[in-house]
């Protein structure tokens, strides 16, 4: 992982999730194409599955990351301390936000069938 | 348009004509105000906000305005010869296809609206790269006002957002003119990927006004509350957040085509969980209000004025993303009355009250009082008395885009209401603008810093001079002017960062990204005619495409050509350009002799925007792959010749292996026989353009015929142009060191190019030649 206080840790979160997001809506409709379940078996589908295991994984992946930039230790001095603050720290925001947007649209796959 | 609605069954318009002026309606706002107004704006504001002399690109500004000017006069003379588009603002195929469009309507669009968006682009390149790399000494990340922050984001969402639209109207138009098949459903293509291109395109285009305007109320605030906004990093983050999950919105403007529930779902949570960073500014802003004085000059009334509507409208939209009230309510009044809630809330309001703001600072005058007043309550009452009301017509039934209806349906009264509503409105603006017009001669002479402001801007002279500062402030704090109330005085006696002029160069300071720490001086290019006249060599070719004159089109475009890379030549560490050289004992170097000038940032960013138009034709690819109801693959033959195709890419490989070798080697100080290096190159450039062309040639590719191989052809086409340009350019390097005026980062811009034709044309190939084998035939 690059380090904490690089500034592209203020893009990473939300690309994270932009681009689970498009895997996922991708992901689905190359599924449907390809090899759609029966509608009657609602929301328990191989397809929903695969969906909800990328969620959670993504998911995780985003809370371990807002952990590791808020815990991250402050180095440097001078004016590079408050500046490498200021990343750490949004971009700990930015993840935390990207973990819940995930989950949020993610568990929908719990509910509703996938190709109907 | 109101007054044709006002009351059922008139025909103060034809159905014609109110098609066309609905549509032009639509453009106008969001193509030819609402995006030109914010850019320019900002390119007034952020040089001065981040203590810089001026943009880093001043000629790339220069030439997307006049993209702007002429792409505006093309596209709004078609109004005026009654022959204006007529499919709506968003042209949905097929009915702005050749056969259900069979005039010039829908060229107009696409070609002025193209045309137009090069301006967009080429602001926002500016804007980053500006924002990025020309902070004033020591303006850290954590220092940069927040409208800066608002900008930064826009910028990179237009470098991102725009393009999928450019590439979706090329498509249509090459349909319209060539006959190539890519959204016709009989030879292989499909509507509806028109409608993700342009909704890819107009949903994160919606915070692409919203948030230079959310950035100009989060510039006002503080100061008419005379304290810091409540928030800073809060509001960081949710602007980040926004500019993301915008971009993951647009398919809930097609929650009607059919798709799966699933699919619609996602959408729908993502529609919501936008208004969560919305919400966080919202309670920034409330919580600054709370805790300030506020002092209510009529710039405060406006910003009032939208945090009313905007959250009014905010809520609508909520509604608008649960899927059944959307399909209820989907193309009646109720969208265009939340729509409006939206832009003219979330957008005008702030833009207005921008213009109050920082009049003083471009005339000298403070505005009036009484006029202004007016102005803001007949406009208030006036857009409430029209779109509230229009919520009702819409779910009362009423379809959007129909020029007339029957009495008796229960829409006479309130499309009365709101016709009514539109011309009080009118006069409230009329009122405003007589305003803003009439202070700059009648307004009081304004004092230094009337508002008590605490950013950069307001310690040039009103109105400032051409260059913004005699010296350069150091920008280590938030608020400067709050902090230090001398800093003013001190920056126009020439006590701060490169007061010396006598080098007769126009200079400004390159800084780090994140800590603001001085690398650089950076030589700012002088003014030129160029950008102007390839300008209007490109207005040339817009005019005589919609006149079908390919011949002239053509030559227009090669002209066109010439001017840009005649534009590059004279650049950099060009004599014409930097005739003094010399800099002071301990001041940092001139960018032109690093290898981190702002061209390099410049090409990174153009490339990001090239990028993502080439991700949307690899999309487009693939979507119609999976999805068109009638793709079909012709022939048994690969589409595309295997062997030249890959020996093609070996040699770009080892020419932009050996590209960046040469670049390493001279950031190691080895600067022997660069010179027969880049010639070597160039030959293997040629040969990698000679081996693609031979496997084009072998292809047997008929564009006509269906959409397969019609994006082929798109993507060949873009493949090649990338290669002989990767020639061009490396030519033109080589020239230069044989000529002593290269300077070093300039091969870091042409590596750039190097790697990203490498990238494009591996990917080109592997979708060309891999997704049939993975997939199948179809």
């Amino acid at each position: 992982m690059i380090s904490p206080f690089h500034p592209l840790q203020l893009a990473l979160g939300p690309a994270i999730w932009l681009a689970w997001f498009s895997a996922m809506y991708g992901g689905l409709s190359l599924a449907c194409v390809a090899a759609p379940p029966a509608p009657e078996q609602g929301a328990y589908t191989w397809i929903n599955g695969v969906l909800l295991a990328a969620t959670l994984v993504t998911t995780g992946l985003l809370v371990y990351w807002t952990r590791n930039c808020w815990r991250a230790p402050l180095t440097g001095d001078g004016i590079e301390r408050p500046a490498r603050a200021m990343i750490s720290r949004v971009a700990a925001g930015l993840y935390l936000v990207s973990a819940v947007a995930t989950l949020s649209v993610g568990l929908t796959v719990l509910v509703l069938p996938p190709c109907v | 348009m109101l007054s044709q609605l006002a009351f059922p069954g008139q025909n103060i318009l034809t159905p014609e004509i109110y098609n066309q002026v609905f549509t032009m309606h639509g453009t106008i706002m969001m193509f030819l105000f609402a995006v030109p107004i914010l850019e320019g704006v900002a390119l007034y504001l952020i040089p001065k906000m981040i203590g810089a002399r001026d943009l880093v690109f001043p000629r790339l500004s220069a030439f997307g305005y006049f993209c702007y000017l002429f792409g505006g006069i093309i596209l709004v003379s078609s109004l005026v010869f009654g022959i204006a588009p007529n499919s709506g603002w968003f042209m949905y195929t097929p009915l702005s296809s050749s056969v259900y469009s069979p005039g010039i309507n829908s060229d107009f669009w696409l070609l002025g609206i193209t045309f137009v968006e090069i301006s967009a682009v080429s602001a926002a390149v500016e804007l980053v790269v500006s924002i990025m790399r020309t902070r004033t000494a020591n303006m850290a990340l954590q220092h940069m006002p927040l409208f800066c922050w608002y900008i930064l984001v826009t910028s990179l969402m237009i470098i991102f957002g725009f393009p999928p639209l450019i590439l979706a109207s090329i498509l249509l138009e090459v349909e319209r003119a060539a006959g190539l098949p890519f959204f016709e459903v009989a030879r292989g293509g499909d509507p509806i990927l028109w409608q993700h291109l342009f909704w890819l395109f107009g949903h994160p285009e919606v915070y692409i006004i919203f948030l230079p305007a959310a950035g100009i109320v989060s510039t006002l605030l503080p100061v008419f509350s005379q304290r810091p906004i409540v928030g800073y990093r809060w509001l960081v983050l949710a602007v980040i957040t926004t500019g993301f999950i915008s971009f993951g919105l647009w398919v809930h403007h097609m929650f009607t085509v059919g798709i799966p529930h699933l699919a619609e779902a996602f959408f729908s949570v993502a529609s919501m969980l936008v208004a969560i960073p919305t919400g966080i500014q919202i309670f920034a802003w409330l919580a600054t209000l709370w805790t300030g004085r506020p002092v209510f000059h009529i710039p405060m009334l406006w910003i009032l004025g939208f945090l009313v509507i905007f959250v009014a409208g905010g809520l609508t939209g909520v509604m608008l993303a649960l899927v059944p009230f959307d399909w209820q309510v989907h193309d009646t009044h109720f969208v265009v009355a939340h729509m409006h809630y939206v832009l003219v809330g979330g957008m005008l309001f702030p833009l207005i009250a921008g213009f109050y703001y920082w009049l003083p600072h471009l005339s000298g005058r403070m505005p009036a009082g009484a006029l202004g007043r007016w102005g803001f309550w007949l406009t208030f009452i006036g857009f409430n008395l029209t779109f509230l009301i229009m919520h009702l017509t819409g779910l009362l039934g009423m379809t959007r885009r129909v020029y007339t209806y029957e009495t008796g349906l229960g829409w006479d009264l309130p499309n009365l209401v709101s016709s009514v509503g539109a011309f009080i409105m009118a006069m409230g603006l009329v009122a405003t603008l007589l305003d803003l017009f009439l202070h700059f001669r009648f307004g009081v002479r304004a004092k230094s810093n009337p508002w008590n402001a605490d950013t950069l801007e307001w310690a040039t002279d009103s109105p400032p001079t051409s260059y913004n500062f005699l010296s350069l402030p150091d920008g280590d704090a938030r608020h400067p002017l709050w902090d230090r109330s001398d800093l003013p005085a001190s920056m126009a006696q020439g006590q701060q960062w490169l007061p010396r002029a006598d080098h007769g160069r126009r200079e400004t300071l390159g800084s780090d990204p994140v800590t603001g720490r001085v690398r650089e001086i950076i030589h700012l290019p002088g003014n030129s005619w160029l950008p102007f006249i390839t300008a209007l060599v490109l207005a040339v070719v817009c005019v005589s495409l919609l006149g079908k004159n390919h011949v002239v089109a053509f030559v227009a475009t090669l002209i066109g050509l010439v001017l840009l890379l005649r534009w590059s030549w004279e650049n950099g560490a060009h004599p014409r350009i930097e005739p003094n050289t010399s800099t002071l004992p301990g001041d940092p170097p001139l960018h032109s002799r690093t290898f981190d000038g702002p061209g390099v940032w410049g090409m990174a960013v153009a490339l990001l925007a090239n990028g993502a138009l080439y991700l949307s034709l690899l999309f487009g690819w693939l979507y119609l792959w999976a999805v068109a109801p009638q793709w079909r693959v012709p022939g048994d033959m690969p589409p595309l010749a295997a062997t030249p195709s890959l020996l093609s890419g070996v040699v770009l490989l080892v020419a932009t292996v050996w590209f960046y070798g040469v670049l390493r080697r001279l950031r190691a100080g080895a600067v022997a026989r660069i010179q027969m290096q880049l010639w070597t190159i160039a030959v293997l450039g040629l040969l990698h353009v000679l081996l693609l062309a031979w496997a084009w040639w072998r292809s047997n590719l008929v564009p006509g015929d269906s959409a397969h191989d019609a994006v082929i052809t798109v993507m060949l086409i873009y493949i090649s142009l990338h290669s002989g340009f990767a020639l061009i350019m490396t030519i033109m390097q080589a020239l230069r060191v044989r000529l002593n005026f290269a300077g070093p980062y300039e091969l870091v811009v042409v590596t750039q190019w190097w790697v990203y034709t490498l990238v494009v044309y591996w990917l080109g190939v592997i979708a060309i030649l891999g997704v049939p084998l993975a997939w199948g035939s179809g």
